[in-house]
């Protein structure tokens, strides 16, 4: 497959932002402030896994009925290729990644320093408060560890360019039919946000070639947290369909709101409680369902794949009421787990095959 | 109210049901009795307290039965902050209680099974699964589960609770408030307290709202009181197991659990752990162990097996082992140091913040070594329970440290603390007679 996108390495994105004195910070899934990070010179970079890790000491810490993504990065951490790593960022997203971070602070105890950050589950003002609080302290612990002073007017600016940044995303993951791209490429760019500095992703975004997509076969929204191995859009577009759109939680579940507010850290918070519905912040299940049904509708889609990771609670909790919904109106869903495995197994590419088959 | 569901409820949950509860309660002390004259278990007989605990959890749920319409109920999970509804007059109902009973009861998988084939996977909680299964089915060991007019959940146990109790409302059109405690990686932060603290303040209107009722500062206080009391009998309770022999176990404390989970705030509670207390101390004047010949004095991490807890007991008492103390029981007392009458909502953020499970593995593992000094613990039995993360995630690292450390063996047994289908009891026997070996060696 030719690529039409030149998208540099994390590699090389890593070697470039050093240069520049940035650091590094590795940030595991997923809310979380990209802005509060670069407003300290520190560059996020996230890890979803990452799959051709293999997790074998990631099994000395966790038991085997742990995610993936816990596990490949609990490797990965320890590994000679995350020297670079000068912080790492653990939001709490799930009971897993709790363990997590409270495994890595106690026990595995890392030279570089782990930060926690609570996501309130609730929408209500002392929500709100309690998350521009959190942020303030998390900003506190960043602080001494760089020994750098914040600046409102920085984090402000870091803001703004996130802000644009989502309003980009948003724009083009509504739009998928207007740019003539495969639906791997499509998603590798729009992943491209987990490691590139904002301003090189947004001029990507300004570079990607527009035009009638040629999308064959009927459009599947995909849901779950992260595509992982990267050939499940190969294989979706092979069997003669394609993704028109996603609620991932690597993809368009961080598309916040842009809230007009002068208080950089009450910014912060407005801004990372304005996600879509997202099971792991436990929005109610209406709420979810009613949201998944508008963009069905959006965007013209016409079946549901959940892709996810083994042993992903929340997105399971989800899962019956979810189903139910779409069935009831009328669209054709299936779920299918898989374990971050470099290649997809082929058990699993039958069941995509058949469910393709069925659409066509 | 209606009049008729008035008087069917005080007819039938104390003017039938008490003396029918109390009848049975007579014939099962008998039962223990003769036990102990004729007993060729490893085990003494349970206290006689236990026939109190199961009449008092009964007379609960009898009253259940018969509440609709009479009381507004609550729903709430077992870590979240019941002062404000007592003292409202709700009748209070605990779901993971439920879930517990019937693991108990050995009814986990028939009701997982129902709730997987409604598309509940088999790597989400076993509670969750047993209580929707039984939801789905229409069926309860308890004869009836009141509905609920309020669901209140704190995720300071987990934060499945909060995905298992918003399917249930969602389930049962009820609203569902959360008092969101976040994790604590260190020690609390003012933040975290405020912020639970004003939680708790935007409970009480809304709890008001549906009960009908206008909260009474005089009335916390006392159900504060009351809730304090309760639980220091606990730590009591389990603390008396220091005495070798340990009068009680693990096993008996899982069992005797019931109330300080769902009643407490209870005068009748109080009077109950009084009750257990005063029979362990005979026990303990009298030198008679729950073990009757006490080898080792391990500690039971995480939950217990519900549906093999007599298995289990007896197993390792067949090797001399009393499990003298376990973290799980021990978290409904610990916290309870910061409940006080003269702030009751900042004392209950604080209390329901530091909630065990809401504390880090390096806690957890402090609080573990404590309690090998505090009990002169020879082993550690780590339950690594595939549907609790929060207690599991960190025991590979805690086992490490206990040996290393304080040179502790211990013991990872994989299992889940409500579904059967994936306990062996020929590889945990194995198992146990190994470890058993290994603190004798």
């Amino acid at each position: 497959m030719t690529t039409k996108l030149t998208i540099p390495t994390r590699k090389t994105v890593i070697e470039r932002v050093k240069r520049e004195g940035f650091q590094l910070g590795a940030v595991m899934p997923f809310h979380y402030s990209r802005a509060l990070l670069r407003a300290f010179d520190i560059h996020p970079m996230e890890i979803w896994g990452p799959p051709h890790v293999e997790p074998m000491d990631g099994r000395q810490h966790f038991p085997e009925y742990t995610c993936q993504v816990v596990q490949k990065a609990t490797r990965f951490l320890q590994t000679e290729q995350a020297h670079d790593i000068d912080c790492i960022l653990i939001p709490h997203t799930c009971d897993s990644l709790q363990g997590m971070a409270s495994v890595f602070i106690d026990f595995i105890k890392l030279p570089q320093p782990v930060f926690t950050l609570y996501h309130p589950r609730g929408r209500r003002p002392s929500d709100l408060e309690f998350l521009e609080n959190e942020f303030r302290v998390l900003s506190q612990k960043i602080a001494d560890f760089t020994g750098k002073t914040l600046s409102e007017e920085r984090l402000h600016h870091e803001i703004d360019f996130e802000e644009r940044a989502d309003r980009l995303m948003e724009r083009i993951s509504t739009n998928r039919g207007e740019y003539q791209l495969t639906d791997r490429e499509f998603y590798t760019f729009l992943r491209s946000r987990e490691f590139l500095p904002v301003q090189d992703f947004m001029n990507l975004a300004e570079e990607l070639p527009t035009g009638k997509a040629d999308l064959k076969g009927p459009g599947i929204l995909l849901s779950g947290i992260v595509p992982e191995p990267m050939d499940l859009f190969d294989h979706i577009n092979e069997f003669g369909a394609h993704v028109i759109a996603d609620d991932l939680a690597c993809c368009s579940r961080r598309i916040y709101k842009a809230p007009d507010e002068t208080d950089a850290f009450k910014r912060l918070a407005k801004q990372l409680t304005s996600m879509p519905p997202d099971p792991t912040i436990s929005t109610p299940y209406a709420e979810r369902f009613d949201y998944l049904i508008d963009r069905m509708k959006q965007s013209s889609s016409q079946a549901v794949i959940v892709f996810d990771v083994k042993f992903c609670e929340p997105e399971l909790f989800y899962l019956p009421m979810f189903e139910d919904a779409m069935r009831e109106a009328g669209w054709p869903f299936i779920y299918i787990e898989n374990e971050l495995t470099p290649e997809l197994p082929e058990q699993v590419l039958n069941r995509i095959n058949s469910f393709v088959e069925v659409l066509l | 109210m209606s009049f008729g569901n008035l008087v069917n409820y005080y007819l039938t949950a104390n003017l039938f049901g008490y003396p029918y509860l109390q009848c049975q309660k007579r014939q099962q002390e008998k039962k223990y009795e003769q036990m102990g004259r004729n007993n060729s278990s490893d085990l003494n007989p349970p206290l006689k307290a236990t026939a109190r605990m199961a009449e008092l959890l009964s007379r609960q749920y009898l009253k259940g039965k018969y509440t609709d319409g009479v009381r507004k109920v609550a729903w709430h999970s077992s870590g979240a902050p019941i002062e404000i509804l007592q003292a409202l007059d709700f009748f209070l109902y605990t779901p993971d209680n439920h879930a517990a009973l019937c693991g108990a009861r050995k009814m986990g998988v028939q009701y997982s099974e129902v709730a997987e084939n409604h598309g509940y996977s088999r790597d989400i909680c076993s509670y969750a699964r047993t209580d929707f299964g039984s939801y789905f089915s229409g069926d309860t060991p308890v004869g009836k589960i009141p509905r609920p007019d309020l669901i209140v959940v704190s995720n300071n146990i987990c934060q499945t609770i909060l995905h298992w109790y918003q399917a249930m409302g969602a389930y049962l059109n009820a609203p569902v408030f959360l008092i969101d405690t976040p994790f604590l990686y260190g020690d609390a932060e003012e933040h975290q307290v405020e912020y639970v603290k004003k939680q708790l303040e935007e409970l009480i209107p809304v709890a008001e709202k549906i009960s009908g009722k206008t909260l009474s500062e005089k009335r916390l206080k006392e159900t504060t009181r009351i809730g304090k009391e309760c639980s220091d009998l606990w730590v009591e309770v389990l603390y008396r197991a220091r005495a070798k022999p340990a009068p009680i176990t693990g096993f008996d404390a899982f069992i005797l659990m019931g109330p300080i989970v769902a009643l407490r705030g209870e005068d009748s509670t109080v009077r109950f752990y009084e009750q257990v207390l005063k029979e362990i101390d005979e026990r303990v004047e009298r030198g008679i162990g729950a073990v009757k010949t006490e080898k080792h004095r391990i500690l039971w991490d995480n939950l217990p097996i519900w549906y093999n807890l007599s298995w289990m007991s007896k197993k390792l008492a067949s090797h001399g082992i009393a499990v003298a103390i376990s973290n799980y029981t021990y978290q409904w007392g610990e916290s309870a140091r910061f409940m006080s009458m003269k702030d009751p909502l900042d004392s209950a953020a604080r209390t329901y913040l530091h909630a065990v499970l809401n504390r880090s593995a390096g806690y957890k593992l402090d609080q573990m070594r404590q309690m090998v000094t505090d009990f002169s613990l020879d082993g550690v039995l780590l339950h690594s329970d595939r549907s609790c993360k929060p207690y599991s995630l960190g025991q590979m690292d805690q086992a490490t440290s206990l040996l290393t450390d304080m040179g502790v063996p211990s013991l990872i047994l994989e299992a889940d603390h409500n579904d059967s289908r994936i306990f062996s009891e020929e590889q945990v026997s194995n198992r146990l007679q190994a470890f058993a070996e290994m603190m004798t060696a």
